[in-house]
């Protein structure tokens, strides 16, 4: 897996390389917005790891142009603040994930697969079905217009499964995510929140639904 | 009244100026006419008694009868609302043209008395009420004149006050919404008044300075962050890929372990600082509060942990979590809160001694209470437990822990709109119940 990394600190990058590295994957370095803007659109990358905060720019900058010339590379960016204000703007910008420093490793390499596995399928912003609307942009669900409040983890369970609607996610896969580190742990807490938010998504009345495969994962799917 | 408006203190000074202008005028005018009408009234009187005198004197010479001689002499001129008495040398009165003989009420009429030359006196009397009824009557309009002028200067001033107010009225509604929404933008409009733009371009500079501080309050935050979490993702980070080494000593390992997690507490330190600036500084984002949090799952999150920290205290924890218990905050801080509460109440236990963790929720408020059956907190050190920075004498002897401290997690209580507050539990130890408004789903 080729990932690019766009970061100025160099401790940071060496820590970065040898974990990559480690991890079975080629990571390629740009520590200036400039730079990587030109490594990014001369080589094939799987997921662009991307500093917000650079020496010569802002790195959504750097997400911007690669939209704007037809680049679809995932980028995951780093940053120091990760508020609602920013996130929605970092979406806007083109960006797909966002990680706040500082960061458990394990959760980077987790969030780099996951980005590499979505690649060429955007993950949907906003999905509507029997009376239920989930923005994913906005982070809001509705069930005919009445807000029902999720926790970052649930959301971020239910952009995993949507994002691959109708394929299987491996519970694996999700623990690595949620719970980077803690997989153990977070076994347990796992079949609470997914009980919560197949709750909250009111699987009975219709809508969407999350569906267990035994022996294999989950699935996001329209209910049948 | 402390806080009268300039408006009315204008319109006060302003009717008080015309009152004092119209009395001034009035009293002034009645004065004069007054002395005129009295003076005119003396002459008149004075003329009709020396006519009277003369033609009684004229008379008297052929009549040689003083009142016969009076008589004929009144009857001939007329005598223009004067009443004539004539009083012969032993003043005895002779001759009076007034009907109501002695009737003269000396207070309503003026008189003048001529000598006349062969012995014997006239005198002519006039009633003074025409020149009253006419000073009267000046009187009267005067005062409606003043009614008048007095409530045309006061709808005027009134109209012109408020009109020329108007600019301070708007001055300090749009400096209100700035306050609200602290988007700067200038104060001052080009047709403001002289004084109200001055007001307007002194505010005008003082919103100018507070918009840089704002700014440098804000790359500050921002810049901070990023310098203090880049090296803290390294430490952590190589932390991490060491301990993730296999072959590592295991008393290595011990050491190594603990600087992770100080790397971990340093981190939420960071963040509660960087949210407490931003938070009171009034800089904060207001979506930033938004995020659904639930306790619930936070206190479960934080279990693994400590009992991995703290191996032989897994048996003394008690744990009381609801499937959901919802406010709207920065997780990362209300995590670290409810860490610090947690790891406070191991720290200050010994073996076998009950840390009871308590999550509850009702529709306005949810709670989560850390107890424990140690010590206690000293009644001593009650008081200072929420001080900055401050640890008790026993956590200076023998813990070197960074935590969070009760007071910044009081401060990231009380930006939530909560509190954390100090008692003593029913299991004998302390209890700090952290108290945060509760999440009511919008509609």
């Amino acid at each position: 897996m080729n990932v690019l990394l766009v970061e100025d600190s160099a401790p940071t990058r060496d820590l970065l390389s040898r974990y990559l590295g480690e991890a079975g994957m080629t990571a390629t370095f740009a520590s200036r917005l400039s730079t990587g803007l030109e490594r990014a659109m001369a080589g094939e990358f799987d997921v662009i790891v991307l500093d917000l905060m650079l020496p010569d720019g802002d790195g959504l900058d750097l997400c911007r142009r690669l939209r704007a010339a037809g680049n679809s590379t995932p980028v995951l960016c780093l940053t120091a603040r990760a508020e609602v204000a920013d996130r929605v703007e970092g979406l806007d910008a083109g960006a797909d994930d966002y990680l706040k420093k500082p960061f458990a490793l394990a959760e980077l390499s987790a969030r780099i697969r996951a980005l590499a596995r979505r690649r060429g399928a955007p993950p949907p912003r906003i999905l509507e079905a029997a009376g239920t609307r989930i923005d994913f942009t906005a982070r809001r669900l509705q069930h005919s217009g009445t807000d029902v409040p999720l926790t970052d983890r649930e959301w971020r369970l239910l952009e995993m499964l949507a994002a691959r609607g109708g394929r299987v996610v491996e519970r694996a896969e999700i623990l690595q995510a949620l719970w980077p580190g803690a997989e153990q742990a977070g076994a347990d807490s796992l079949d609470v929140i997914l009980g919560r938010v197949r709750r909250k998504l009111r699987t009975e009345g219709g809508g969407f639904g999350i569906r267990t495969i035994r022996g294999a994962g989950l699935v996001f799917e329209p209910s049948p | 009244m402390s806080q009268r408006s300039l408006a009315a203190r204008l319109l006060s000074l302003q009717l008080l100026l015309v009152s004092i202008a119209i009395i001034l005028i009035a009293v002034s005018t009645v004065w004069l006419t007054d002395r005129l009408l009295v003076h005119e009234e003396g002459k008149a009187l004075a003329d009709a008694a020396a006519r009277a005198a003369a033609g009684i004197a004229g008379e008297w010479n052929e009549e040689k009868d003083l009142a016969r001689a009076a008589r004929s002499a009144t009857e001939e001129s007329p005598l223009l609302g004067h009443e004539i008495d004539v009083f012969d040398q032993n003043r005895h009165l002779v001759f009076t043209t007034s009907r109501r003989l002695g009737s003269a009420d000396s207070t309503r009429t003026r008189q003048h008395a001529v000598r006349l030359p062969q012995g014997g006196w006239v005198i002519a009397r006039v009633s003074t009420a025409p020149r009253r009824r006419a000073v009267a009557a000046l009187l009267a309009v005067l005062t409606a004149v003043s009614l008048v002028v007095f409530t045309l200067t006061f709808a005027a001033s009134r109209i012109l006050a408020r009109r020329e107010l108007k600019p301070l009225a708007r001055l300090a509604r749009e400096a209100d919404q700035l306050a609200r929404d602290m988007r700067i933008r200038p104060l001052r409009k080009d047709d403001d008044p002289i004084e109200v733009g001055t007001v307007a371009t002194a505010f005008d500079r003082l919103l100018a300075r507070l918009d840089e501080f704002l700014e440098s309050e804000r790359n500050f935050t921002r810049d901070a962050a990023h310098e203090l979490r880049t090296p803290l993702t390294v430490i952590s980070g190589e932390l991490e890929y060491t301990l993730a080494d296999q072959a590592l000593p295991s008393a290595h390992r011990a050491h190594l372990e603990s600087a992770r997690s100080q790397a971990r507490a340093l981190s939420d330190l960071v963040d509660a600082l960087l949210f407490l600036r931003s938070a009171e500084g009034g800089t904060a984002n207001r979506e930033r509060a938004g995020d659904p949090v639930n306790l619930a799952d936070v206190a479960r999150d934080l279990i693994p942990a400590i009992q991995s920290e703290n191996p032989s205290r897994s048996a003394d924890l008690d744990l009381h979590l609801p499937d959901e218990a919802l406010v709207a905050g920065d997780v990362e801080l209300l995590a670290a809160a409810v860490r610090n509460l947690m790891e406070n109440a191991i720290k200050f236990t010994g073996d076998r001694q009950p840390v009871r963790v308590t999550v509850a929720a009702d529709a306005d408020w949810v709670r989560v209470a850390v107890e424990d059956g140690g010590p206690g907190i000293p009644a001593a050190e009650a008081e200072r437990v929420f001080d900055p920075f401050y640890r008790g004498a026993e956590a200076r002897a023998t813990r070197s822990g960074l935590g969070l401290g009760l007071s910044l997690a009081r401060r990231v209580a009380r930006a939530h709109g909560g509190e954390l507050r100090l008692d003593r539990s029913e299991l004998g130890g302390a209890l700090l119940e952290l108290r945060l408004p509760a999440l009511r789903s919008r509609s």
